[in-house]
């Protein structure tokens, strides 16, 4: 049933599309239709980034039923403002991926505790649309970037901000999940930035 | 916390945008960045830098439901108020939920104000980049509704009385009593509104218990903030 149904909407959004729009060309046109208040954009927008979204959020907030809400709070954030999007222009999955982040993190301040996963996301049904979308939406070439410099930190330093941005953890809960010192791992993650940002920027 | 240093500012955007900055301090430095461009910029280098760790999250298909409910919620929405009043806030980063601004519109009709029209005009830092107050108008600035921080520390005996600051030799023109917490209303006569419109920046005076007895400011001035531009 997802099958047919995300076909046809490819189709669909192939026919209203250069056929070699790039995911993050699409997703530029959607937000631009948004902004003229198309609901009919909205709506591909979402079956194109629904799922990876998804994804984000059930990481971080663990429980389905709340990041579910989550994600309707970001779609709904997204749609009243797609008219600020010109200042990401060419950006437009970081700045979805932020909006999402946030949302996120600012539900987790009424969560105290880190809840266990509603279900593991190995488990999780897989929107294979959303899996390709993954490899489309930012240019390879910045993502060799990220993962060789990513590759250059410590082992420890990328286990600190994995858990930080794709997890949602506070440094309390890191340092209390790799039981190390929370000023040892303080340090990880800021010399770890640090690193990163050097080695992005160089 | 001093965001004037540029490193600083950097490690804090870092930490903002990788999640480890929480609680107050995230609030402060999201506020701090709706009025600092280059703390914004900060925070976007770093979303470019760092978005493509969420690649390693697996996606999750939604259940049809999501859709459905997004869907009522921007309808709502639309009934509900004019087109873009929410993008007029101007409020950046905060997930506004259909249902707070169901609220925000009930309040703003019930003190005069619709949301649609009201515009910041001034936010209030301490020292330690505390907001102390944020001040915000409608269009036409004929009155202020001013928004105070938690937990100020304010002496109760005390008046803390917010001044226009119209310069070139002229007299600063009072405005009325900033609120100690929650949030208060000044209305503007036509000086006073002159005078606003003509301030680069207000001040806020210590005074004694309801004011300043002279129409001058009597007591020292603790807080100076710019003012933004009429939008």
């Amino acid at each position: 049933m997802a099958d047919v149904q995300s076909n046809t909407l490819a189709a669909h959004v192939s026919s209203l599309l250069p056929q070699d729009a790039t995911q993050a060309e699409r997703i530029e046109l959607l937000l631009g239709r948004c902004a003229q208040r198309d609901e009919r954009a909205l709506q591909e927008l979402y079956q194109l980034v629904s799922g990876q979204l998804l994804g984000i959020l059930m990481r971080i907030l663990r429980r389905r039923a709340v990041a579910e809400e989550a994600l309707q709070d970001v779609m709904v954030k997204v749609w009243e403002r797609a008219d600020q999007y010109v200042a990401y222009r060419g950006r437009a999955m970081a700045w979805i991926s932020a909006i999402a982040r946030y949302r996120a993190i600012d539900l987790l301040r009424r969560q105290q505790a880190v809840a266990p996963l509603d279900e593991a996301p190995a488990e999780a049904l897989v929107d294979i649309e959303a899996a390709d979308f993954v490899d489309t939406t930012t240019s390879s070439r910045l993502r060799k970037a990220l993962n060789d410099c990513f590759s250059r930190l410590t082992a420890e330093q990328r286990r600190c901000l994995e858990l930080a941005y794709v997890d949602g953890y506070s440094q309390d809960q890191i340092a209390s999940e790799i039981a190390t010192p929370l000023g040892t791992v303080k340090s990880w993650i800021r010399r770890g930035l640090a690193s990163l940002k050097r080695c992005l920027d160089s | 916390m001093n965001y004037q240093r540029p490193q600083l500012l950097d490690e804090l955007a870092a930490q903002y945008v990788l999640g480890t900055l929480r609680g107050p301090a995230r609030r402060r430095f999201e506020r701090y960045c709706k009025h600092n461009a280059t703390a914004l910029h900060a925070v976007r280098r770093w979303e470019d830098r760092l978005v493509d760790l969420v690649t390693t999250a697996v996606p999750v298909a939604p259940s049809a439901l999501v859709w459905d409910r997004i869907k009522f919620r921007i309808r709502r929405d639309r009934a509900l108020r004019p087109k873009r009043t929410l993008a007029a806030l101007g409020n950046w980063r905060v997930a506004l939920a259909a249902g707070v601004a169901a609220i925000a519109i009930a309040v703003g009709v019930w003190t005069g104000f619709g949301p649609r029209s009201m515009q910041p005009v001034a936010t209030v830092w301490d020292q330690q980049m505390k907001e102390m107050w944020s001040i915000e108008a409608p269009r036409d600035r004929s009155a202020l509704r001013v928004l105070a921080g938690d937990d100020l520390g304010l002496d109760p005996a005390r008046a803390y009385e917010l001044w226009a600051m119209p310069g070139e030799g002229a007299a600063p023109v009072s405005l009325g009593l900033m609120p100690q917490a929650g949030r208060g209303t000044m209305q503007l006569n036509d000086a006073q509104r002159l005078a606003l419109s003509r301030s680069r920046q207000l001040a806020i005076s210590l005074e004694p218990w309801g004011g300043s007895p002279t129409g001058a400011p009597t007591g020292r001035v603790l807080y100076v903030a710019d003012v933004a531009a009429p939008g």
